[in-house]
């Protein structure tokens, strides 16, 4: 008696950022998955960079066409994108147009040829690109199915990886999808003048995968996939956070009233009208980092990095010393058309591969209309919150009110208390003539605090914060008055 | 040599077997149930059997057993095939074992080693 059993459960890698992160470590051996999309949607790049970082590894790739389209203009489309190598095609790559032996032969000559070109080329991931036109040679769409299905038995005991491309003919999900092991929709929505790329992995036998649907790009580099913060599984850490570590803002008034900072890996809202001086605090707070060896970022929406050092200059704060030895980082996200998916993977990036343990986020306004959908970002906060928490990392982001005056208070954002442990408000106001900064810690979780309100002084030779002023009244309204002395 | 009886209730696993192992040279028959392999084995003697182990009217360990007791069957050798565990048919007196699913190599290998090599290689 002689036992044969299948080996271990193995993956293909895709080689697409971040999609291999969706897909929980890649496509799983031997499977057939059916990439769908509208023309213009990626699929035939996404195919391709698969192939080619298969190709990388070692491994034989067949690529299988049934359109019209000739290999010469496929080839010359990939050629400006990094991942492809000309010098594979017809090697390690092989490119084979089936469509004249489908149109002879039907179906069954099309599984016979595939089936002989896997064994020949040692493949294993094929691409069937254009199922359209199987479809539309078969004489039924049992018949069709009946293809599929041989297709993955064959593939299967091959053990070759299949990608299926199609349309879909743009009439959604159909029976042989329910055929396949996986199902990755591709598709482009229109959002006012925006346009954007998303894919969704519909289904996925034999591996759980990251829901919903996911931002990518189409770079230079190929596809770049940005799975949403929100679905992304919590990475088991054995760091326990001590609870007591303080982090200091390099400002002695304001670090008082904190009894020595903000709690390390707590998570900090500086809100305030313009001009109040949110971003100094917290270009401040990663300097004073920074000089202690605490690796900062400045995530910036507003400032680009040239500004932002001339303004900590202005005030005696010397940047350039910390930034040429790395331990404070810039990066500038214009407030242009930012995807929400890709400020997450980037932030996500800071935080686990570049260590840094004090992040400025400036301003929660910029995420705001990087989203598509208003709910979605106190969500996405929520899982940033949880990541730099679980990482120790302190995190400050700033949000601005949404009048620069005035006795009404009104919070950006609904469940605050998800995303901010601390808030620090900042208020300008009228006083005796003059238009002042004043600051107050209005909630410190886990931890007393000082909750006056005190005057934020920004001069020349740097932040600072003053004393209690004891004669003023109803500073919060920005509506301050100082009691009347008779007889003056 | 006799060709290879290849026993699925899966259609899509008896025309994948089938295709591949006439791509390697052998020839083969087939059969969707136990029932049915009987009566192709009535006409023409298979050198081999690969039989599913759970199939509609007469199953795997049915097939063998019938064989068993059928003086010009007995001595056919029998691969089965089967995604269940070990338990259900390690205790089986077959020639060889193939778990599903299983991969070509593995197949052509238990092949090889029961009846040899195809005919002409």
């Amino acid at each position: 008696m002689t036992e044969y059993g299948p080996g271990p459960q193995e993956r293909i890698s895709t080689g697409v950022p971040g999609l291999d992160t969706v897909l929980h470590g890649g496509f799983l051996r031997g499977r057939t998955y059916m990439l769908m999309g509208l023309p213009g949607a990626g699929k035939t790049i996404l195919a391709n960079q698969t192939c080619f970082h298969h190709i990388r590894q070692g491994h034989g790739v067949l690529y299988v066409t049934l359109l019209a389209e000739s290999h010469t203009d496929l080839i010359s489309n990939l050629e400006p994108l990094s991942f492809f190598d000309a010098s594979r095609v017809g090697q390690t790559a092989t490119y084979v147009s089936a469509f004249n032996v489908l149109e002879q032969g039907g179906l069954d000559a099309l599984l016979a040829l595939i089936r002989k070109e896997i064994k020949a080329r040692d493949a294993s991931l094929l691409v069937l690109d254009g199922l359209v036109a199987a479809e539309e040679m078969a004489p039924s769409p049992q018949a069709l199915k009946k293809f599929i299905h041989n297709l993955q038995v064959v593939t299967g005991m091959l053990g070759c990886t299949t990608l299926i491309l199609t349309t879909g003919g743009g009439k959604g999900l159909r029976a042989e999808h329910t055929m396949v092991d996986g199902l990755i929709v591709l598709r482009q929505r229109t959002l006012g003048a925006r346009m954007l790329r998303e894919l969704d992995v519909r289904k996925f036998r034999g591996s759980a995968h990251l829901l919903g649907w996911h931002s990518f790009d189409i770079t230079s580099d190929g596809l770049v996939v940005y799975p949403r913060l929100e679905s992304l599984p919590r990475e088991d850490i054995a760091y326990t956070p001590s609870g007591h570590t303080r982090c200091a803002f390099g400002i002695a008034g304001l670090d008082a009233m904190l009894l020595g900072g903000i709690l390390s890996g707590s998570t900090t809202l500086l809100y305030g009208p313009p001009g109040s001086g949110k971003t100094l605090l917290g270009v401040s707070f990663l300097a004073q980092g920074a000089r202690q060896g605490e690796r900062g970022h400045h995530f910036a929406f507003y400032d680009s990095p040239e500004r932002m050092r001339v303004q900590a200059r202005g005030v005696g704060l010397d940047l350039d010393p910390l930034i040429e030895r790395g331990n404070l980082g810039v990066s500038y996200h214009p407030p242009l058309e930012n995807v929400l998916d890709k400020l997450g993977a980037q932030l996500l990036s800071l935080i686990r591969e570049r260590g840094v343990r004090r992040l400025f986020l400036d301003g929660y306004d910029g995420l705001q209309k990087a989203s598509a959908q208003r709910g979605r970002v106190t969500r996405f906060l929520a899982a940033l919150v949880n990541e730099c928490r679980q990482r120790d990392v302190t995190l400050i982001y700033t949000a601005e009110t949404s009048a620069a005056f005035g006795p009404e208070l009104k919070f950006p954002l609904q469940g605050l208390s998800l995303v901010a442990e601390n808030i620090l408000f900042l208020r300008s106001v009228e006083l005796r003539s003059q238009l002042r900064r004043f600051i107050c810690a209005m909630k410190v979780r886990n931890s007393g605090y000082d909750h006056s309100f005190r005057e934020l002084l920004i001069g020349e030779k740097g932040l600072a914060v003053g004393d209690i002023i004891e004669d003023g009244q109803q500073l919060l309204t920005g509506q301050a008055r100082v009691p009347t002395h008779r007889g003056q | 040599m006799g060709p290879i009886l290849i026993v699925d209730d899966e259609f899509g696993m008896v025309e994948s077997i089938r295709d591949l192992l006439q791509d390697e040279g052998y020839p083969t028959m087939e059969a969707f149930d136990g029932r049915e392999a009987l009566e192709r084995m009535a006409v023409e003697r298979p050198s081999l059997v690969l039989a599913d182990y759970m199939m509609p009217l007469m199953n795997g360990p049915e097939l063998l057993d019938a064989m068993k007791k059928a003086p010009e069957l007995r001595d056919i050798p029998v691969v089965i095939m089967s995604s269940a565990p070990p338990s259900f048919w390690r205790h089986l007196p077959c020639t060889a074992f193939l778990p599903k699913p299983f991969r070509l190599g593995p197949l052509l290998a238990v092949i090889h080693q029961v009846i040899g090599a195809p005919p002409g290689r």
